[in-house]
């Protein structure tokens, strides 16, 4: 096998550094919270569209239309009723995530998973073998009524992997060994707690940052 | 008094080695742990401080187990306490555990994460199955010693039965020897002409007797020998034209047997059952051996004399018979002594699977 035919997979990534994927969320069902001040429309620093809508409130909009359920649509309900539906487009491309809102202590965070890719572009084969993975940013209510979500990032939990100083189950995958959490939710929520007390430097990195600011009403 | 000293004795020497059951136990606990939560990935620093905390932990309620609940509870076979101290004893360290430890370990290394290792029933699994393995090791740990004491009593008692053996046969030397030099002075007193055979006889018999017969077992062809030499050595101080009546019927000449066993017998037959120049009734003795059955029958004329068992002074030769046959034949002789106004009769009849 030719080194020099090794696909390297190019991205273009939204952030400078690669935010921590997982394959568990990373809220347990106890901590969930949701907080209505986060629906509506909000652009970002990089201009990008948020609208950011209820999964319970379509739900009950999708039923008055007369749209009917099946038994999978109403466990995906069960499981999601109390989290967003959240539509983001930049550059034209749109995505659809499923995002859900958990405390620790005072503190809320966001867990996103993605639920509609625009993948036309992306070849039919590279496509089923992508994961759907979550993620989790810190979420923040400004003074001014923006909202700031900081992703955690793998380069933070990597120099703890790496100093030795942290055993949480993880995988490196692929050819550029990125790191996948394999954790159990139960373990991540304990993680994001100590990390939320923990005296680590520059522990949300400005890199890995969005400010949202509320462009309208309620959708 | 014999099991008394040696308890004593026992008691004294303390089998058990905490230190070092207890330090091989902890290290293999340590490795078998680390192995564990390092998910069997070359262990790191979290893993080492992970390990040493959660068996500090775990060691409070083992240790109780060991040294408080086995020795009071089922050393002392009250099973039901044992268990349900065993239990309160788990439940108790598993719950602090479970809700501490986390905590405990985050103000200690607040710079470290502990994440991937023991939810909180894992700790209660882990905590269960290392008590009941521990308990099991120690149970284990106490049988071994018990055996090594066991062993060390039976060594000991065979050493004291091999003492005691050598005592009474350094008894008999010097007593047969008494018994014989009052034979040839009283040859001497008659200056007999065979004074000089019964001396090369004496002399044959003592070689047997402080040589030949220090061993645990003789051929019975040369007990056979010896009895012949005495009969032949006394014959010179009885008158009596037919003293003694041997008849022997044996099948197996190299059969083993404890050696001096009969001698006593038939001195016993010769002082208390011929009187020189006046007795008519030979002695007879009857010595017959098939298979692993030995029996030796010897009778002789009662004349009112004390026999040996009672007689203080010669009553050596017997006890020390009775003796040698309770330590060597232990359950496998039987001795048989029949006193009647005329006759005076011993039957010895040993079993012996050697």
């Amino acid at each position: 096998m030719k080194t020099k035919g090794l696909i390297l997979i190019l991205t273009v990534s939204l952030f400078s550094s690669c935010i921590v994927k997982s394959l568990q969320p990373f809220y347990t069902k106890a901590s969930l919270k949701f907080n209505e001040k986060l629906l509506g429309s909000w652009t970002d620093n990089k201009n990008g569209q948020w609208t950011i809508a209820s999964v319970r409130d379509e739900f009950i909009k999708d039923r008055k239309e007369g749209i009917e359920f099946s038994e999978d649509d109403k466990k995906a309900f069960q499981n999601y009723k109390d989290g967003y539906i959240i539509n983001y487009v930049k550059k034209d491309n749109e995505a659809g995530f499923i995002a859900m809102p958990f405390k620790i202590d005072q503190q809320y965070f966001l867990d996103f998973i993605p639920i509609e890719i625009d993948d036309e572009e992306i070849n039919s084969l590279a496509a089923e073998h992508l994961l759907k993975t979550h993620s989790v940013a810190k979420l923040d209510f400004t003074k001014d009524d923006a909202v700031r979500l900081s992703w955690l990032s793998e380069e933070k939990i990597t120099d703890l992997i790496n100093a030795n100083r942290m055993r949480l189950k993880h995988e490196r995958i692929g050819p550029e060994e990125i790191l996948l959490l394999s954790a159990k939710s139960e373990e991540l929520y304990a993680f994001l707690e100590k990390y939320l007390s923990s005296n680590v430097e520059d522990k949300w990195k400005k890199s890995d940052m969005l400010t949202l600011v509320n462009t309208n009403a309620k959708p | 008094m014999q099991n008394l000293s040696l308890n004593s004795l026992l008691k004294k020497t303390d089998y058990h080695r905490p230190l070092i059951f207890n330090g091989v136990l902890w290290s293999l606990a340590f490795v078998i742990l680390l192995f564990i939560f390092s998910k069997g990935k070359s262990p790191i620093t979290v893993d080492y401080i992970y390990t040493l905390t959660f068996l500090s932990a775990l060691a409070v309620p083992v240790l109780i187990n060991f040294y408080v609940l086995i020795p009071r509870f089922l050393k002392q076979e009250k099973y039901v306490l044992y268990i349900i101290s065993f239990i309160t004893n788990l439940l108790i360290f598993a719950t602090l555990s479970s809700w501490l430890l986390q905590p405990i370990l985050d103000s200690l290394f607040s710079n470290y994460f502990f994440i991937s290792y023991l939810s909180k029933s894992s700790v209660f699994l882990v905590f269960t199955i290392f008590l009941i393995a521990t308990t099991l090791l120690k149970l284990a740990e106490d049988w071994f010693y018990f055996n090594t004491k066991e062993n060390k009593i039976l060594r000991l008692k065979n050493q004291q039965i091999e003492t005691q053996l050598s005592a009474l046969r350094a008894q008999i030397n010097p007593h047969f020897l008494f018994n014989s030099l009052n034979v040839i002075y009283a040859l001497a007193l008659e200056k007999k002409e065979g004074i000089t055979s019964a001396i090369v006889q004496l002399s044959d018999i003592l070689r047997y007797v402080i040589y030949d017969s220090d061993t645990e077992r003789v051929e019975l062809k040369d007990e056979i020998v010896l009895l012949q030499n005495y009969i032949a050595f006394q014959n010179h101080r009885v008158k009596t034209p037919i003293a003694t009546n041997l008849n022997i019927d044996v099948d197996n000449e190299a059969f083993k047997i404890y050696p001096m066993l009969l001698l006593p017998l038939l001195e016993n037959s010769y002082k208390h059952g011929i009187i020189a120049g006046e007795t008519n009734t030979p002695i007879k003795i009857d010595l017959f051996q098939q298979e692993n059955k030995f029996t030796f029958c010897i009778e002789n004329a009662n004349l009112n004399t004390k026999n040996s068992l009672e007689d203080r002074h010669s009553g050596v030769g017997l006890e020390n018979l009775r003796n040698n046959l309770n330590l060597v034949y232990k359950n496998q002789h039987l001795l048989k002594i029949e006193a009647s106004k005329e006759l005076f009769k011993v039957i010895l009849t040993i079993t012996d699977e050697h």
